[in-house]
Parts: structure tokens; sequence; C-alpha cells
């Protein structure tokens, strides 16, 4: 026991030894934010101020630097509470990601609230109490930890996705992403339960040695195969890969699209952390059972999320459908199992927070009071009003279709090439192939927003306040400013895909380093 | 090694014929005499006064929510109070502070949100 | 030289792009004049180039590190050699992901396979006797378009700054000497381009820009494949792991012949293909896409017709080019024994792609689409040329793209001032108009001669020498090539004769019309001062290497040598090119008089 302060008998932390506390810092500060949130919701009852969140982004501010803290200082043993929970660097990493684009949608927040005429207090709650659930999904090492971190998650996103309270879209995909998500959810708690039937524990470390002596025997193990089958298909619901992404479209339409924002990269850095801890280290032993359907799912994902979304008419339904796309590329990364294929995935869960944080941030930033930006014909022209805004727009788009001087070519790269060195030269193929078809639906996004006639009734659309390119910005009267914060997080994504673009190694030396542990 | 499953799956087969019998056996065999009174919904073999499908107030349901959550709540003080004096000692009294803090803040935050109202 | 050169003409559209976007309140007026002014600079820093490489043009270095087969690479494993060279660490990976869990090493098969070699790219940059001209064709070609822009232009300055980064964009290409580097930039050239065609042009450029891209997309993503492949292919086959251009070129001596296997189909055995010859395809697909040869060019007459006259000068005059740049680049250095494979392959593509494009532009209404095809015809020969893998034909394939790029250039702009005075590019619609416009018929008419081939133009050096490479390879195909010189001449005399020739003829004559009513009523419809300008440094050229071709044929003979020997390494045999390095042809050798 580390006993590193000297506490009074009755001090909790005396019966806890306060590495395990360091450890999980990220955590507690978020889920006490999420309390100090709800208090100040209750003292401030005054709509529309910014004290919360202002207390939500200074709380993710100090998660984010104690995350940092925790990197330089990199603990020799990382796992803590007896192997539960690890804070290594690629939960680290992870963490960065998650919190980072929480930051962003902090700020994009208040303003779209007001517009939108949502700004109720819970939001900010909400927000951070799935926060935490993310940050413990990142560092679970045990089955009971992963569950735990899955279910927090969710929860308050099912309730954020009904959030528009007056809109019919919105309650259908609350409701919609509660009864899948249950539904998923038992599915991951079945496997888990057939696995700890199987192994006897729960930890990922033992299960791992477990394994291990059974991939040496050689023994066909039905019971367990079907465990890691029903825990994957629960994973896969939460990255939302075809097969198992039915829910994505309608939800991520229906729901406001700052939580779509959210949900979109947040939920899906945290889902595919603790799979590429499962597979890439504890269920490694196994690689050669789930190397073949992992890859299957992959490239059912790109071939059916790429090809849908091209018939698509809602904006947010192809970044849906798009988004189901990009998990097929990440699972590339996965089915390599190979420690390039982790280091590439992770390259592009990093490369997607910021490019799909910033496509839907502009969608955001572009909702009017009543309706959220969906509609192609709401993008209409909007070079001509904003070119800054659809500039920014088609940089995003570029990215997520893969082009170099953005991130997200490099992060196709790395995928391309760790699935080449690995021998699996078809997932490579089927993700240049549908790569190309992706072109179809990222630039008609693009020629929309450069070429088309705008809708008389668009022209109201919010501006992005003082940043035209033309440097006047065109403010007409019913415009509302998007406000400052937002206009940042937009431009700050924006230059940060193209330097990263430019400069691959400033995030590929942070994964350098990086070790995944398992307990 | 699978045959240890064996008796699982005679378990499985047995628990079908049991569920399919029984869906499909009872019309088959059972006499029917319909009547009204057999139509109503058994209430404790009262006679309904009113139709079933009226619409409550929604703070029905907020109030019997709100209790559920804190009765659940409150049971974990019992196995606790039993081991207070003999194990946990002071470290149990400041864990289940904390633990009732909480509590009372959910319970503020209830209050003021104005769950408890009835209108 | 010191100074980096090369990244100095990189960054200066860059720079005057930057400078535009800076200069929000800008006239139109100051927007072209900038935009002249940097396309001249740059212009002017190409021609720099040109002059200080030719003065020592065999002083290049392979500037090589690293061992193959334990061997150490030296500059005689590569044939290849480069000037003006710079080269700057970009992503180096010492080790991958350090450690994943100690239980990876335990026993398991799986994992204990060693680390993934470490991926490593450069910004690496320099230039040989083959980029040096387009380079300069490049520079020349931006400017001309810069000159041919109207300041009337509607959202000039975006155009101007979407030029730009397109130039840098080509000059990206042609410079990078890495592979990565290579598809960033060819890719990244792209944007700019699509941009241009979706924001001015005819009604239908939505339609055409998004064909030009996906076209182009989908082969290049092969290409990034194969980008991928070839660094681990040969990194498996030689030790040497890089994405290094001249690394890989002088690696690729130490491949040894794998066509040992063969596989039989309809009574005829064939060579199994090995992994370069599929990577070689994959290249060659991105290349063949970008050219283009039949059956890939859909894209290109839907995106010729549809582009504005200043953006086609550089499209059609360079980017076009970029893909015959890389066969000789990369599908003659990296795979030599593969070239040779499919040697018939492609020079069959090339040959169809004459053909079809002469017979296509022959049965054209569209005076644009007629020179679109045409272009596709001109750049079979390029291909022709390369393929016959000899020095002769790389020799005219080298000068050609310059040639062509001189031509086709001239050509839409001839044609798009056609367009844009009558407002049809219908041919039938238009005739005579030698009355109106003396000075743009007597232009006009060179051009079309250049673009026929005719002796003492440009044109004809080229094809004469593409045709005596094919002949040495193939005598058959050689004829069958030579039907396209005659199919050129039928089309371009019907456009010349059609355009200029005849009664007049304009669109909607009106009830008058007698030639003096019509040409009463068009007023002034001559070449404007600008518009000479803009094509007369291309008319000159085209006269001048017509006449007096001996300077280009020396000096592209070197290179043309250097490529022929790098694909020349087929039998994997000998990597010190014993029998290569006996005929290594100096230009100042060749040429009789020293030039230093």
């Amino acid at each position: 026991m580390t006993t590193l302060l000297s506490l009074p008998p009755w001090f909790p932390l005396h019966f806890v030894p306060a590495s395990n506390l360091v450890g999980i810092l990220p955590v507690l500060i978020v889920g006490g934010g999420s309390v100090l949130v709800l208090l100040a919701d209750l003292a401030v009852p005054r709509r529309g101020n910014l004290v919360l969140p202002v207390i939500s982004g200074v709380v993710v501010l100090g998660a984010l630097g104690t995350a940092v803290g925790q990197w330089i200082l990199n603990a020799t043993n990382p796992v803590v509470f007896n192997g539960a929970f690890a804070d290594d660097r690629f939960a680290l990493f992870a963490d960065f990601v998650v919190l980072l684009t929480a930051l962003a949608v902090i700020c994009l927040s208040p303003g779209y609230l007001r517009r939108r005429g949502m700004e109720e207090g819970e939001y900010y709650i909400l927000l951070l109490a799935s926060l935490t659930g993310m940050l413990v999904l990142s560092g679970a090492t045990n089955l009971i930890v992963i569950f735990l971190g899955v279910e927090l998650l969710s929860i308050p996103l099912y309730v954020l996705a009904g959030f528009a309270r007056d809109e019919p879209l919105s309650q259908e995909a609350a409701m919609k992403y509660l009864l899948l998500g249950g539904f998923a959810s038992g599915f991951l708690l079945y496997g888990m339960a057939l696995i700890y039937g199987e192994t006897g524990h729960t930890g990922l470390a033992a299960i791992h040695q477990q394994l291990l002596q059974g991939a040496l025997s050689h023994s066909f193990d039905p019971m367990l195969l079907a465990g890691i089958a029903l825990l994957s298909v629960g994973l896969l619901f939460k990255v939302s890969a075809a097969p198992f992404q039915w829910w994505t479209p309608d939800v991520y339409q229906g729901s406001p699209a700052i939580v779509t924002t959210f949900m979109s990269v947040a939920t899906k850095v945290a889902a595919f952390a603790v799979f590429l801890r499962l597979f890439s280290a504890t269920l490694a032993p196994y690689r050669s059972e789930w190397e073949v359907p992992i890859a299957v799912v992959a490239i059912i994902s790109m071939v059916f999320g790429n090809l849908v979304a091209v018939a698509q008419t809602s904006v947010k339904r192809v970044l849906a459908y798009s988004g189901i796309a990009q998990a097929g590329y990440i699972l590339i990364g996965v089915a390599v199992g190979s420690p390039d294929g982790t280091q590439a995935a992770l390259y592009y869960l990093a490369a997607y927070a910021f490019m799909n944080t910033g496509a839907f941030a502009v969608l955001t930033i572009l909702s009017q009071r009543g309706e959220d930006c969906d509609r192609y014909s709401q993008l209409a022209g909007l070079w001509r009003r904003q070119p800054l805004l659809a500039g920014l727009m088609a940089l995003f788009m570029l990215s997520l279709a893969g082009f170099p001087m953005t991130v997200g070519f490099f992060g196709k790269f790395f995928l391309f090439s760790a699935a080449i060195h690995d021998g699996q030269l078809p997932l490579a193929i089927w993700g240049i192939l549908t790569s190309a078809v992706s072109l179809f639906y990222y630039l008609r996004v693009i020629l929309v927003m450069f070429t088309a006639v705008p809708d008389a009734d668009s022209d109201t659309a919010p501006t992005l306040a003082g940043l035209s390119l033309e440097g006047t910005a065109v403010a007409s009267s019913t415009a509302a400013s998007v406000g400052i914060p937002a206009g940042v997080v937009v431009v700050l994504a924006g230059v940060g895909t193209v330097v990263l673009g430019i400069f691959p190694a400033l995030i590929y030396t942070l994964l350098q380093g990086i070790t995944v542990v398992h307990g | 090694m699978l045959f240890d499953y064996l008796p699982l799956l005679v378990f499985l087969v047995m628990v079908a014929a049991l569920g399919v019998g029984l869906t499909f056996g009872i019309p088959l065999l059972g006499p029917r005499h319909p009547s009204t009174a057999k139509g109503l919904p058994y209430e404790c073999g009262i006679v309904p006064a009113e139709t079933a499908r009226r619409r409550f107030s929604v703070t029905f349901y907020l109030t019997a929510m709100l209790f559920i959550v804190f009765d659940v709540e409150a049971i974990f003080l019992y196995p606790w109070a039993v081991l207070v004096r003999s194990t946990l000692h002071i470290f149990g009294l400041v864990e289940m502070t904390i633990f009732i803090a909480l509590l009372a803040v959910a319970l503020l935050y209830v209050w003021r949100k104005g769950a408890l109202e009835w209108d | 030289m010191n100074w980096p050169i090369l990244t100095v003409l990189l960054l200066v559209p860059v720079a005057g792009a930057l400078l535009l976007l800076a200069l929000p309140g800008a006239r139109p007026g100051a927007i072209r004049a900038i935009l002249m002014a940097v396309t001249a600079v740059t212009l002017g820093l190409s021609c720099v180039l040109l002059v200080v490489f030719l003065a020592v043009p065999t002083s290049g270095t392979a500037k090589l590190s690293g061992t193959a087969n334990g061997q150490a690479l030296s500059q005689v494993h590569s044939p290849v050699t480069f000037q003006f060279q710079e080269q700057v660490n970009w992503l180096h990976s010492g080790a991958s992901l350090s450690q994943v869990h100690p239980a990876f090493n335990e026993g398991n098969n799986a994992f204990n396979q060693a680390g993934p070699p470490p991926i490593n790219f450069s910004y690496h940059v320099g230039v040989d006797g083959l980029s040096v001209w387009l380079i300069a064709l490049a520079g020349l070609l931006f400017l001309v378009a810069a000159v041919v822009l109207s300041r009337k232009e509607e959202r000039l300055r975006s155009f101007a700054v979407l030029m730009l980064l397109s130039e840098a964009g080509v000059i990206g290409v042609l410079t990078s000497l890495d592979l990565v580097l290579f598809y960033f930039f060819w890719e990244a050239a792209l944007i700019p381009l699509y941009f241009l065609m979706i924001g001015w042009g005819d009604e239908r450029r939505g339609r055409s820009a998004l064909k030009f891209i996906i076209y182009t997309v989908a082969g290049s993503l092969f290409m990034l494949l194969a980008i991928i492949g070839v660094y681990f292919v040969t990194g498996a086959q030689t030790g040497v792991y890089t994405f290094d251009v001249p690394t890989l070129i002088a690696a690729q001596s130490f491949v040894q012949s794998t066509h040992a296997t063969t596989f039989s189909l309809f009574g005829h055995s064939f060579p199994a293909l090995n992994p370069q010859d599929w990577l070689f395809l994959a290249f060659a697909l991105a290349f063949a896409i970008k050219v283009p040869l039949v059956p890939f060019h859909g894209w290109l007459p839907d995106a010729y017709a549809s582009g504005k006259t200043p953006f086609l000068v550089f499209f059609t005059g360079i980017v076009s080019k970029l893909g015959a740049f890389g066969f000789i680049r990369y599908n003659l250095t990296l795979f030599p024994q593969a070239s040779h494979l499919f040697q018939p392959l492609l020079m069959g593509l090339a040959v169809a792609s004459i053909l079809y494009g002469a017979l296509a532009a022959l049965a054209q209404s569209d005076i644009k689409r007629t020179v679109a095809y045409a272009s596709i015809s001109h750049l079979g020969f390029v291909v022709l040329g390369i393929f016959a893998l000899n020095i002769d034909g790389l020799n005219g394939a080298i000068i050609q793209m310059v040639n062509h790029g001189l031509i086709i250039a001239a050509l839409f702009i001839c044609v798009g001032i056609f367009e844009a005075r009558f407002g049809t590019r219908r041919l039938r619609d238009l005739g005579g108009l030698a009355k109106a416009m003396p000075v743009m018929a007597g232009i006009f008419l060179v051009v079309a001669l250049a673009g026929l081939g005719m002796p003492l133009m440009n044109s004809f050096v080229g094809e004469f020498l593409i045709l005596l490479g094919a002949f040495q390879v193939s005598p058959a195909w050689a004829v069958v090539a030579s039907l396209g010189v005659i199919l050129a001449a039928w089309y371009m005399l019907r456009l010349y004769q059609g355009l200029t020739q005849g009664p007049l003829r304009i669109p909607g004559g009106g009830d008058d019309s007698t030639p003096a009513a019509i040409l009463g009523r068009l007023g002034r419809v001559d070449l404007s001062p600008v518009e000479i300008v803009a094509l007369a440094p291309l008319v000159g050229l085209m006269i001048l290497i017509g006449v007096y071709p001996g300077p280009i044929i020396r000096y592209s003979r070197y290179s043309a040598d250097q490529y022929v020997r790098a694909a020349d390494r087929s039998t994997g045999q000998d990597p010190v090119l014993s029998t290569a390095s006996a005929r290594i042809i100096r230009p100042d050798q060749a040429g009789g008089k020293s030039s230093r």
C-alpha cells in the first residue's frame, strides 16, 4: 500500500491505495464534475447563461490536464484496483481524443442549444455522465468494468438522443437507441457470462492466461467462442459496424446535431478502445478464430456504409452511413491484429475525431430553430453565403474521403500498410474500392455547397461571426451570430485536419511509445 | 468435451417440448364454454368498475419512479446497519455519509426541479 | 547550386495564392497582375533550373544509402541520376508499437513475428532530364493560362488561387523523389483541379468533374496500394525497406527474376504473375487513366468539353502529361521485368488509343470534343514511344510530351476563342471565318499543321522518333500507328477548313447573309493583342523545335538512355549493368561539341 500522504484514520483514502485513485483521476474529475454541474444547475435556474458550459469546460480541461500529466509521468505499473482498470498510454491516448471531442462539443453547445430552444441544464450533466462512462471504458481491464463503462456511456446518451422533446424524429431516435442499445447490452452481458463461465475469471489478464493455455493445447472450445462472438456483437453495435448498424442512421438523423456530434465520435473512440484492448491483447491467442469474422465485418461495413450513403438525401444520414464505413476502415486495424494494426487504428481514431467533429460541427452551426441542418438544399450555395464555413466543410469531406493534405489520408495509409504487411490484401483492396465509391457522396456535398443556388428561406442561417473569407461578415438582419467558441472549434478542427495531414509525425510519434496492458 | 453439455441439451429439448406442448395442447384438449364474465379482465374477482384504458396523470409515474429509486437505495442501509459497529467502524460511517450525501443531492435536485409538486 | 531551388519553385505559387487570399479587396486587374507576376516568376525559376541542368546534365547523383542483400547500394546500381536533390525527414518510425504485452511473446506463434519494418518517408525532391523539361513546360503553360484568363471572369480571385495551387501540385508531382510524397502531390493536385472544374465551365461541369475525379482517384488508390506494396515487396526481396525513389530504383538491380513458374490457358503457357507484375499493373492503371489510354478515357471528352479555356490550357497541356511522366519515372524504373512482360499490352493499348482517338475526332460535330479526342490520339503516340523501350522511342516520347503540351494548349485557346466569339461549339454552325479574323486563321493554321505532324513542325520530330522506336520492336504496330498520322491530317484539316474556309457562316446569321453584311454586324472579332501574346510563345516554340530540333533531341536522348537502361535490368542477373553502361550517351559526345 502506498502511503503518499499521512491521512487521518477515518479518511476513505486510507483504505484504498492512493495510487488507485490517482489512476482513475480523470474519471473522478469528470464524474465529480457531473455532480457539480447538477448542483450548479439548481443554483442558477435562469436559462441561457454560460455558467454550466463554463463549469463543464473547466472540468473537461482539468481531466485533460490530468491525463497529460499521467502520460508524462508514464507509470511503470499502470494497473490499479487489482487489475480492474489501467491508465496505460493506450487508455490515455483514447482519453485525449474523447476529452478533446467533448471539449469541442461543449464549446459548440451554448449557441446551438439557444438556437434550437433547448437550453436545459440536464444537457451538460448527461454529457459529462456519458463522458465518465467513456473514460471508464478506455481503461477497463475487467469484464465487469467494461460493462459498467458501456452502460454509463449509453444511458445518458439515450436521454440526450431524445433531447429535442417536441420533435417526433428525436423521440423516435431515443426510443430506437434505447431498445436496440438494451438489446446489445444483453448480448454483451451474455458473452461476458459465457467467458466467465468458461474461464472462471472476469479480469482480462487472467482470461488471457486461460486462453493461452487453451490455445497451446489446441482444444476447441465452443462456449468460449460463443462468448467472444456475443461480446463482439455487443461492442460492434456500439461502434456501429455492419451488420449491427441498423440503429445508426435513424438515431444520428433524429438526435439533435450536437448530440450526434458527440455520439458519432466519442462513443466510437471509447468503444474501439476497449475493442482494441480486448482483441489485440486479451484475445490474441485466439486470433486465428476471430481474424476472419472481424475482417468480414470490416468488409461488410465498408461496402454497406459506402454504397447506401450514395442513395441518401439527408446530410446527417450520409454522415451516419459514412460513420458505418469509417468503422469498417478502423476494423481493418483490429482484424490485422498486429501492433502496427493497433497503431494504425488508433491513428485513424484520432483522425476521425478531427474530421467528423468538424463536419458535424458545421451542421450544428447551420442548424436553426425547430430544424437541424439536414437537407442538401440547406447547404446549397453555402459558398456564396459563408465561404469559410463552406471551405471547412469541403475540407472535412475531402479528409473523410482520404485525400492527401488532410489527416484522413495518413489514417488510411497506415491502415492499408498494416493490412498489406500482415498479408490481408483483400481488406486493403476492399478498402480502396469502397473509398472510390465514397467520393460520390462526399463530393456531392461539396458540389451542392459550391455550385447550387441557395433556397430563399435558408438565407437566415447564422453566419460564422467575423470569420468570412471575403473579409465582410455577411450578417443579414435575421442571422444570429454563432459565437466565438463555436467558430474557434470549427476552425481548429480544420487547422488540425490540415496540419496533421501534412505532419503525420505529430500523432505517430505519440503512438510510438504506447503500451497496451490488460491487468 | 462436447459430451459434458449433453444434460444441457436434454434440458433445452425438454423445455422446448413443454412450451410447445402446453401452447398447442390446451386448446386442443380442453373444453371451451365462453361467457361474458369469463371474457372480462380478471381483477381479484371483483367486477371492473370502468375501462382500464384510462389515462393517468404522468405525475403518478414520476412519483412512483422516485419512490422506487430512493426505496431501493434505502435498503442498502440495512446490511450496513448490521455491520457498522462490528467491522466497518468509522470508515463505514464516512462511506455511508458520502452515499447519503449523494442521495441528498439527488433529492435536492428532484425537489428543486419541481418533480415533487403534484401540479 | 546550394540554395533549395526546387522548394522555392514549389512555394512560389503557394505564396502567390496566400497573397491573393490576403488581399480581399483587390480589383480584378490587380489580381490578374499578381497572378501573371507569380506565374512569370515560376517560369523564370524553371528556366533557370533548365539552363543550369542542361549545362551539366551528367553531374547528378543517386545519393544512396543502405544495403541490399548485404551489399551496399552504390551509384552504379542506379541508372537514373537526379540533381538539385533536397531531403528532409518527414516521418520516421523507429520501432512500432513498442511492447503490447509480455504475453505476446509467450509461445504464441502468431505474435512471435519480428516487428514490422519501420515506416520512413521523407521530403525528397530532385529533377532529372525528364522532369526539367516538364517543369519548364508547366511554368510556360501556367503563364499562358494567366494571360488568357480574362479579368472579367467571375470569381476571378478564387480562380487565380486555385490555379496557383494546381501549379504547386503539378510541380510537386514532377519533383518528388519519394513515393509517399509523390502520391501526396498526385492526389492533392486533384483538389484545386476539382474545384476549378465544378466552379467554371458549361452547365454539365458538375457531372464532368465527378467523372474525372472518380476515374482518377479509383486508379490512384490502386497505385497507393502498389506504393505500399513496393515498400514491402522490395524490402522482402532485397532488405531495403524504403519509399525513397532513387534507392528503390537502385534496389531493383538486386531483384531476381522470378518468372520460373508458368500456367497454361487455351493451350498456351503464360508466365505466372509475380508481385512485381501486379504492382506494375496497379501503377499502370493509375497512369493509364491519367493519360488517358483507351479504354480508360471515359472522363476525358466531358472534362475537356466542359472546361474554361484558361483551365484547359494547363489541364490539357501539363496535367495529362503527368500520366506519361509516371509511366517513365515509375513503371520503367521500378518494374523493369514487368515493363518488358507487359510491353505488348501497353503498346497495344497505345495503338488502340491512337486509332480510336483519331476516328472519334473525325466523328465529332463539336469542335472542343474534336480536339479532346485528338489529344487522346496524340498521347497514344507518347505511350507507344515509352513502351518501345528503346532510346529512339523514349526520346521521341519525351519530346512529344513537350510538343503535345504546346500544341494542345494552343488548340484549346483557339477553339475557346471561337466558342467565346460566336457562342457555339458546333462545327457546322461556323465557317469561312478567315474573312472575319485573318490573323486568327493564320495562327490556327500553324497550330493545326503542328497538330497533324507536318514536317518542319515540332510534332513531326517526336512522332518520327516514336515510330522509329516502335518499328524496331514491332514493324506491324508501327505501320498501324502511322495510320494515326494520316487520320490526324484528316481531322485537323477538317477542323481548320470547316472553321476558316468556305462561305462565311455564323450562328444566327440573320436575314441578310451576304458576307459583307455579316462582317459589318460582327465588327472586330479578330485576335486581341492579349490573345496574340498568349499564343505567340506557343507557336514560336512549335516552329523553333520543328526547324531546329537538334539540341532538344540531344539533351533528352541522355535521359532516354538512362531510363532505357533502367528498364533493361530485366535479366536480374547483372546488377552492375555491364552491357548497358557500354552505351552511355552523353550530350556532349552525342552532339559533337562540348556544352561545357
